[in-house]
């Protein structure tokens, strides 16, 4: 057998042969049926090929990414469009120059003024903030407890209301010196103070 | 779609028509894909050369003169870029006459290509063939194309091309009887 119809025979099997050369291959195969064999290994193989599985061509993201870069391409080689483009760029800069401006004069002020509020005796709108000196105890008021006589009791042991009331009605006060004898005339005043808890906490110089 | 649908929309895309270049790709985009994919077995670098590719189309679609399918000039287009991204990546020789002797043609391949489970077997051989071989054998049995059409795509004499498929298969041959003499070791 040639070599000639053995080079034919795989487009024989794939259909593209026409003519003399597909006569040719036709009487090659009538006179010598050995090459059956040869045709349906080339069919198997045809179909294997034909069946290959591949990963997902890109499809529609494969089309953006290409009209992404027939627009570079277009704008590349129309001169308008690039003069645009251009400008655009040059309005883009613009604009961030003037962010860029904006951010250091921001910052200059917070250099300059910063140092000039620290330096100044300024008060908070919600009045002068509490120092917490001595150490601080936990107590809750009687129910039927006078301001004025809690105020009297507070100011005998130079206490301060320096947090509170929480959800329970707890107070914090901080108690700046002779904290023992504070406490006992806390513990004393049972019409006034219902309970005292303390756990030698701090504050304060 | 025909092929001389293929031809209007390049005379469409040469007039700057962007729904004709969109509509042009989506008729090829899936086959050629495939096509250069079974050249670099890399999915990234495949969709770079079918953009690539593409946009070829749209650069160059006024160069298209009718004198062979649009297919043809499509996957001449793809082959030459594949086969330039393959040569940067590792200079290869492209040698006919370095083949091995084939062993004898018993149907032992056959058998074993028969057989479904041989599946993975025929994807290995396909993956042991030269470039040139697979792409012959890729642009045959996948695309049905004349060995004419083929001889223009990987730009060689037609002769050329029957010889690279006759090697392809024969070597596929070699490798299926390969892998089989192992799985019977």
């Amino acid at each position: 057998m040639s070599q000639d119809v053995h080079e034919l025979l795989p487009f024989y099997v794939n259909g593209s042969l026409e003519g003399e050369e597909k006569a040719l291959v036709e009487k090659a195969i009538k006179d010598n049926p050995s090459l059956e064999n040869e045709i349906k290994f080339l069919e198997k193989l045809r179909g294997k090929v034909q069946t290959q599985e591949f990963e997902n061509s890109p499809g529609e993201l494969g089309l953006k990414r290409l009209q992404k870069s027939i627009a570079e391409e277009k704008l590349k080689n129309d001169p308008i469009a690039r003069a645009q483009s251009k400008i655009t760029r040059e309005q883009n800069w613009g604009w961030r120059a003037a962010a860029i401006a904006a951010c250091l004069l921001l910052m200059l002020q917070t250099v300059v003024i910063f140092p000039i509020w620290q330096n100044a005796d300024l008060t908070a709108a919600g009045g002068p903030a509490v120092h917490a000196e001595g150490r601080i105890v936990n107590v809750t008021f009687a129910p039927d407890a006078q301001e004025e006589n809690i105020r009297n009791l507070l100011l005998a042991i130079e206490a301060s209301i320096v947090d509170g009331p929480s959800a329970l009605g707890v107070y914090q006060l901080s108690i700046p010196k002779e904290f023992e004898a504070a406490i006992e005339k806390l513990e004393a005043h049972k019409n006034l103070i219902e309970s005292v808890d303390y756990d030698g906490q701090k504050v304060g110089p | 779609m025909s092929d001389s649908d293929g031809a209007e929309l390049l005379r469409k895309i040469s007039d700057g028509d962007e729904k004709a270049m969109a509509d042009f790709y989506r008729l090829f985009e899936n086959r050629l894909y495939k096509f250069i994919l079974s050249k670099l077995n890399d999915s990234f670098e495949a969709s770079d050369i079918l953009n690539e590719t593409f946009l070829d189309v749209w650069r160059k679609a006024d160069t298209f003169e009718g004198r062979s399918k649009v297919s043809t000039w499509l996957f001449g287009i793809a082959y030459y870029k594949t086969m330039d991204r393959l040569r940067k990546k590792k200079p290869m020789l492209i040698d006919e006459e370095n083949f091995p002797e084939i062993i004898d043609e018993s149907d032992d391949a056959l058998v074993c290509l028969l057989s479904d489970e041989r599946g993975d077997h025929v994807k290995h051989c396909l993956e042991t063939l030269k470039e040139a071989h697979r792409a012959v054998m890729q642009l045959s049995f996948f695309e049905d194309m004349t060995y004419g059409e083929i001889a223009k795509i990987v730009d060689c004499p037609e002769g050329t091309v029957k010889t690279r498929m006759f090697h392809a298969k024969e070597a596929m041959k070699h490798c299926l009887q390969g892998r089989m003499q192992g799985d019977v070791a």
